[in-house]
Parts: C-alpha cells; sequence; structure tokens
C-alpha cells in the first residue's frame, strides 16, 4: 500500500441558514483551497462529494463547476461520519494506485435528510437524535457516576474554544458551567446547552500518494505560485459499522461500541497507543459522546470519563468541537481533519497553548447513536 | 408487476392497524430486528408473530420536555425479547416514578405525523 498524505484543507464559516444553492457553498471551501494550494486541477483524478443531501450527482456536477474531469467521482453519505468515510474511500483509491490525488468535498444545508432517522422504527415516535444523547446521558451517570457537573464542563470547554475560531457557527457565544446546567431540559436529563447546533457549511481536503509529493511541488512551482504544501501523512484508519438500528446499537454502546473497535484498528495500524496521542478532535455532538470517546480511544478507563474533561495533557477539540463549531452533518468528518491537518503542519491558526508541538493527531467521528464510528490517526 | 408484500411492508401495515407484531426465525427460535424476510443469523425466511400481549421490561425511563404535541412525557427503553424499543408510557396506573425494571406490554402503536409510535403501559401483577 502507498502512503497517503493530506496536503491542503479548508474549511468554510458555518451559518445558520442561507438561501445559497448547495454547490455555491461546496464552492467556497473548494476553491479557497484550490487557490491557497495552488494545486493544478489537472492532476486531480479523484472528487469525493460527502453530503446527505438528496441533490443527485453533486460530485460530477461540482467537478464540471470548477473545470476537473476526474477518473473517479462519486458522493458518499454515511450520516454523520460521511466525512471520514469519505477520506476513507479516497485513502483506498490512493494506496491502491488507482489515483494519485483526491479532493474531498463535504458539503451540507441545514433543511439536510440526515438529522432524521427515518428508517430506523426501533426509536418509535423518539426519532430526533437528542432522544438517544438522552438516554446516553442517563445510562453513563447512573452506571459510572459520572457528573452533571463534568458533562456539562464539555460545552463551557468547546464555546470556549470556538471563540478563536473564525469559521465555528457559536463563535460569539459565550457560556459558563452555571448556564449549561440551568439551560432548558429537552429530554432528561440532556440539556439545550449540551447540544450541538444543525448548520450549513462546506469543508474541502486535498490528499495524495505520498511518493508523488515532489512530482506535484514541482507542479505547483511551475505554475510560478507562492504556495506552500506540508504534507501531513493518514498513518491509521479504523472504521466499524455494527448496525443501523438504534435497538442493536444501545446494546454495544457501553461495551463494544463500533467507536471503540475503529480506536484498537486505528492505533494498531498506525503503531501508537493512546499516550501518543498530541491533539484529538472528538465528536461532542451531545457533552456525553465526548465523554464516551475519551473511554472509547482509550484515553482513560471505561467509566471514567467524566474525570478526563478537567486534563491538559491532549488538546481536544481545538476548533471548538461539534457544540462550539456547529454541526453540517456531512462536512464535520472533513473540517476536524481538517483541524488536525492544519494543528500538524504548524499553522496553529487558532492561537493554541500547547504543551508541546503537536506530532501525532487523531480524528473521532461517529453516526447515528454511534452505530458506526470512524478514527483517523495523522502525523506530522 | 411484483406485488407480494415484505416484512417490512407488512410491520408498517400491522402497526398503522394498531396491530404489534415482529418477525420471528423458527429456525433460531429468536426474534429478529429489523423487520425484514430473511433472519440476520440463519438468512432463513421469517414469519410475522403477535405480540401484542408479549411482556417487555423498563430498562430505562425519561422525562420528555420537548415532544410537547404528544399526550404522554415519559418516554421509555424497552427490552421485548431481546429487541429495544424506544416509546412513550400511558400514565394513568403509575403509582411511582420508580418504574425501572417494571413489567410492560403495548397498549397502543400506530403513526403520528407518518411517524410510528408505540405506547407501552405497566403490567399490574
Amino acid at each position: 500500500m502507498r502512503k497517503v498524505s493530506v496536503v491542503g484543507g479548508v474549511t468554510s464559516e458555518f451559518r445558520k441558514e442561507t438561501d445559497r444553492d448547495i454547490t455555491h457553498i461546496a464552492l467556497e471551501s473548494t476553491i479557497k483551497l484550490l487557490k491557497d494550494t495552488g494545486f493544478p486541477r489537472n492532476l486531480i483524478d479523484a472528487v469525493i462529494v460527502s453530503s446527505c443531501s438528496s441533490d443527485q450527482y453533486l460530485s460530477s456536477v461540482i467537478s464540471e463547476m470548477i473545470g476537473i474531469r476526474p477518473k473517479i467521482s462519486h458522493r458518499i453519505d454515511n450520516l454523520c461520519n460521511s466525512g471520514t468515510n469519505a477520506i476513507i474511500s479516497a485513502y483506498s483509491y490512493i494506496s491502491s494506485g488507482l489515483c494519485d490525488c483526491a479532493l474531498i468535498i463535504g458539503v451540507e444545508k441545514s433543511n439536510t435528510s440526515g438529522k432524521i432517522l427515518s428508517n430506523d422504527f426501533s426509536r418509535g415516535q423518539y426519532n430526533l437524535p437528542i432522544f438517544w444523547g438522552a438516554i446516553f446521558k442517563k445510562i453513563h451517570m447512573k452506571r459510572y457516576g459520572s457528573t452533571e457537573e463534568q458533562i456539562c464542563q464539555i460545552p463551557v470547554n468547546n464555546y470556549l474554544k470556538a471563540k478563536n475560531n473564525k469559521n465555528a457557527f457559536n463563535r460569539s457565544k459565550s457560556v459558563n458551567l452555571e448556564q449549561v446546567l440551568n439551560s432548558r431540559v429537552l429530554v432528561e436529563p440532556l440539556k439545550l446547552l449540551e447540544c450541538c447546533s444543525i448548520c450549513e457549511g462546506s469543508s474541502s481536503i486535498l490528499l495524495i500518494a505520498d511518493e508523488k509529493f515532489s512530482f506535484f511541488k514541482s507542479k505547483i512551482s511551475s505554475n510560478k505560485r507562492n504556495c506552500e504544501l506540508i504534507p501531513v501523512v493518514i498513518k491509521g484508519i479504523g472504521q466499524q459499522t455494527n448496525c443501523a438500528s438504534f435497538s442493536n446499537a444501545i446494546t454495544d454502546i457501553f461495551a463494544q461500541s463500533s467507536a471503540r473497535m475503529a480506536a484498537q484498528q486505528a492505533y494498531k495500524m498506525a503503531g501508537i497507543s493512546p499516550k501518543d496521542v498530541d491533539i484529538a478532535e472528538i465528536h461532542d455532538a451531545f457533552s456525553i459522546l465526548e465523554i464516551l470517546g475519551y473511554e472509547d480511544l482509550g484515553f482513560v478507563k471505561k467509566g471514567e470519563g467524566g474525570t478526563f474533561v478537567y486534563q491538559n495533557k491532549i488538546s481536544i477539540n481545538s476548533r471548538g468541537g461539534i457544540i462550539g463549531c456547529g454541526h453540517p452533518i456531512g462536512v464535520t468528518g472533513i473540517a476536524q481533519t481538517v483541524e488536525i491537518f492544519e494543528q500538524l503542519s504548524g499553522k496553529n491558526i487558532h492561537n493554541l497553548k500547547l504543551n508541546r508541538s503537536p506530532h501525532v493527531g487523531l480524528v473521532h467521528n461517529l453516526a447515528a447513536a454511534g452505530t458506526s464510528g470512524t478514527v483517523l490517526i495523522m502525523e506530522g | 408487476m411484483h406485488t407480494k408484500k415484505n416484512n417490512l411492508q407488512k410491520f408498517t401495515g400491522y402497526i398503522e392497524k394498531g396491530r404489534f407484531v415482529l418477525p420471528y426465525c423458527k429456525t433460531c427460535r429468536k426474534t429478529i430486528w429489523p423487520p425484514t424476510n430473511n433472519c440476520r443469523i440463519c438468512l432463513n425466511n421469517l414469519t410475522l408473530k403477535n405480540y401484542k400481549n408479549k411482556q417487555g421490561k423498563i430498562l430505562e425511563y425519561f422525562l420528555d420536555k420537548f415532544n410537547n404535541n404528544l399526550a404522554n412525557n415519559i418516554m421509555v427503553l424497552v427490552e421485548l425479547d431481546e429487541i429495544i424499543l424506544i416509546g412513550s408510557l400511558h400514565q394513568d396506573n403509575i403509582n411511582s416514578r420508580n418504574i425501572q425494571g417494571k413489567k410492560v406490554r403495548i397498549k397502543k402503536c400506530g403513526f403520528i405525523d407518518k411517524k410510528i409510535f408505540y405506547q407501552f403501559e405497566i403490567v399490574n401483577n
């Protein structure tokens, strides 16, 4: 298998809702990425779009709009981890030799069909994600003794970080622990400020065969563009799909969850352990999911996630997480990966105060109640 | 044109009529979820079994303050023959809030606003 690197990534501003066409939302991050990197469009041989929208053959439409004629062009949809699933597909094409360079674009509108889980009859009338968010929180509190204060600290942390992210949906919002604790209860014990906001936006990322890095760089130079290309290698991939129904997911979520299995696969492939991770993007669509993430990723033992919220050994959700940034469903996994890429390539775009310069980064991305989980490990 | 209904269509058709059936595998002797034609363990054909009076157990319960349009505001997580379902709880016969572990059965099911709903009731005995 060939090594695969990320060489560029751009995320657009996340907004509540506009009347823009989905393709124009996609172009916002894509055109900036192509201009910033100066990457020759004629050398992009795969375009993959990640989205839960019902718009058909989006990848071919967008390719045509930006003057790319790729060998491979298709869309990936797997709810909230569509983005990392698209990256894995691109990785496979490149590592197998089928392609040398892939452009992956995540794009979503606020009214996406991905926010309602209409095919799962085990949820009955409770088919919005907040219901399983509440179920996970209550079970974790009762089974492991995690406290309201610990769980509600997650939004406090992530809103604070989002203030430094000019693209975050909640960049102008400040919340303290008391406000989170006293925010409106939606479904006991889940509160309003513990939930992410669905929004619109796009994020685009470029992957290449690492062995072709010099070749691509030379092509940029010959275009006389003053652009810098810094490779960040994807060292490990874990992807596990356990089921599609909540009925089958709930039996696994506190034991052998899809994310836990994906993390084990990714660590093994990368040849590292959890203690080697410097920076991580954890899927915090609800506050409790970040705590479950600490446990599934092996940062702490099962049940001890609540105590990890006050740590500062690993930089977590530096862009503001999903709670701070908002959740354009098919975009999130790509935006998380772009964040890790930017941190590992030394850009430190949010002026983080890190104990050390990050070397190993991790992306943790889930779909619908953890029915499917993805973990990527990257090295700068 | 193929007109024979599959088990998922039959399942939703029964739900529409207020009847609760689940697919059952006679070979594996198991109830299978989600509703489909073939067992996900042995891939043999499934039959539909009436679960109207089958008793399940409340694994957990939640005060639902989000769905104001629903008559009942207690959401319950119910285990019914190894299938876990989320539904509301009929509250007429509830004496205390400590209902975890209580036996329940389906009182009503159907569609509201094109969404399936299940309503459980506590079995007193």
